[in-house]
């Protein structure tokens, strides 16, 4: 049924220009201020101290903190640009608006010149309000460009038709890479503790011993790392006292070594609620070996000269042993080791680089033996 | 004397773990304002079909990933805190070592 036009044939801007404007002012000020936080926490690391930034602790890092800044400051980015776009339309958008309350305007006062007052107006009337119509469809056609074009600007900032192939997620793409590769480095970081806890002894045992006038000896008995420390020239009862006391640190320091293999659990733990499956945080534990899975082992070995020495044909297989042995172990400290780890039930494995028989030697002590067994680079005869 | 260096470097390794903390939280606190003054833009513009899937698709490309920043931020703050807690607690055991060592 045929009716005049009326308001309701006009588009709606649907939404307020300026507070469009206003709420993408404040968007962008909080992606400043997300982006403000995030370079503070980039700097912050960037600024600490060489003997935290190992390489195990900065992989971790900058799987973190390095990305998060730049996507915040992408995000800022972004915000800018839309605030600046929404900016730029406003006084398209404006101007709508006021056009579109001149033409309701004139459409209610057209409304009522009724025709009652005189039927020999019928004809204007009827052109007035074609005028009307057509200008009303004008306007909802500009409103609808206006609209359209604007929302087309904001997908562009987005980098792509809809918006999403610029800008990956790095909430999924981040943290699993860095638990990836902090997980794969967890023996490396224990390791790292270790070596931590045996230059500590070296140190303390070196200095002490060095400070009553015996370096040289005192660093060989307190922590096995004594070359990263120059030996002092002191007297032979100096350097025996030195000993003495490098031996007290040393010992000590094994402690500490304990202490932080109970930090790297709870280091893991905590690593552990990003994502990774909890079957892979247990993976060095479930391969952990017991005293007698070794002596297992060991009797598979061929027999060396004794029945507490067994074979292997050369370093290689040597080394492959130590690691087979040893995986899931605590790493510890061990008088003339270069490396040592220590079993849940107190047996310990080591690997000497030398031995009087000559070569590389991996010791094993069990728990109440009288003998340590030992694994040989040799054929047997 | 990496033990030593630690030693030193306490402090300062102490300060950069609270900064790092701090803007962990800050990243969070902000990332959840962002996504609040989003919300209102979005909100602003809802009688606007073409504004809304434009912006909502902004949204999706960008906005979302002001939480991951924050949430990331925050995990590495942890971390530092965490790290640095273990550096701590190894520098003060080599302390006491070294008391019991004299």
């Amino acid at each position: 049924m045929f009716s005049a036009i009326s308001e309701a044939d006009v588009a709606q801007l649907g939404f307020s220009p300026e507070s469009l404007d206003e709420a993408a002012l404040r968007y962008a000020a909080q992606a400043s201020r997300l982006e403000e936080a995030a370079m503070t926490g980039s700097r912050a690391w960037s600024a600490l101290p060489d003997a935290v930034a190992v390489p195990q602790t900065t992989a971790l890092m900058q799987g973190w903190v390095y990305p998060a800044a730049d996507h915040a400051a992408e995000l800022r980015g972004a915000a800018q640009q839309l605030r600046a776009v929404i900016s730029e339309a406003l006084p398209a958008l404006l101007a709508l608006q006021r056009e579109r309350a001149s033409l309701v305007e004139q459409i209610l006062r057209f409304r009522c010149l009724a025709p009652g007052e005189g039927w020999m107006r019928v004809p204007q009337l009827v052109a007035e309000e074609a005028q009307l119509r057509q200008r009303g469809a004008m306007f909802n056609r500009a409103v609808e460009e206006s609209t359209t074009a604007l929302a087309r600007r904001i997908l562009a900032i987005g980098g792509g038709e809809d918006g999403r192939a610029a800008f990956p997620r790095i909430g999924t793409v981040v943290p699993a890479a860095s638990v990836r590769s902090l997980r794969n480095s967890a023996d490396q970081v224990q390791s790292f503790w270790a070596e931590i806890g045996a230059i500590g002894g070296a140190v303390i045992g070196g200095a002490l011993a060095g400070g009553i006038g015996g370096g040289g000896l005192g660093l060989e008995i307190g922590g096995g790392a004594g070359t990263l420390v120059e030996p002092g020239g002191g007297t032979i009862a100096g350097a025996g006292l030195g000993a003495a006391i490098g031996a007290i640190a040393g010992v000590a320091v094994g402690a500490v070594g304990a202490g932080i293999a109970e930090n790297m659990r709870l280091f893991n733990e905590a690593q552990g609620d990003v994502g990774a499956p909890s079957s892979s945080r247990n993976d060095s534990a479930s391969s952990a070996k017991t005293g007698r899975d070794i002596r297992e082992r060991l009797k598979k070995l061929p027999r060396g000269s004794r029945d507490s020495i067994r074979l292997v044909p050369d370093e290689s297989a040597l080394d492959n042993e130590y690691a087979e042995i040893t995986k899931g172990a605590r790493p510890a400290n061990w008088k003339g080791h270069e490396k040592a780890v220590e079993l849940d039930d107190g047996t310990k494995i080591g690997m000497r680089e030398k031995s009087k028989s000559g070569g590389k030697t991996i010791d094993i002590e069990f728990p109440g033996a009288d003998k340590h067994s030992k694994i040989h680079i040799g054929e047997p005869k | 004397m990496r033990a030593a260096r630690i030693h030193l470097d306490g402090d300062a390794a102490a300060h950069i773990a609270t900064v790092m903390d701090a803007a962990g939280s800050d990243a969070a606190t902000a990332a959840a304002s962002a996504r609040a003054a989003f919300a209102e833009l979005l909100d602003t513009a809802r009688a606007c079909p073409a504004l809304v899937a434009a912006l909502s698709a902004f949204e999706h490309a960008r906005a979302g990933h002001g939480a991951a920043i924050g949430e990331h931020l925050g995990e590495a703050g942890q971390s530092v805190t965490t790290v640095l807690a273990m550096f701590e607690r190894a520098d003060s055991e080599l302390g006491h070592a070294a008391e019991i060592g004299a």
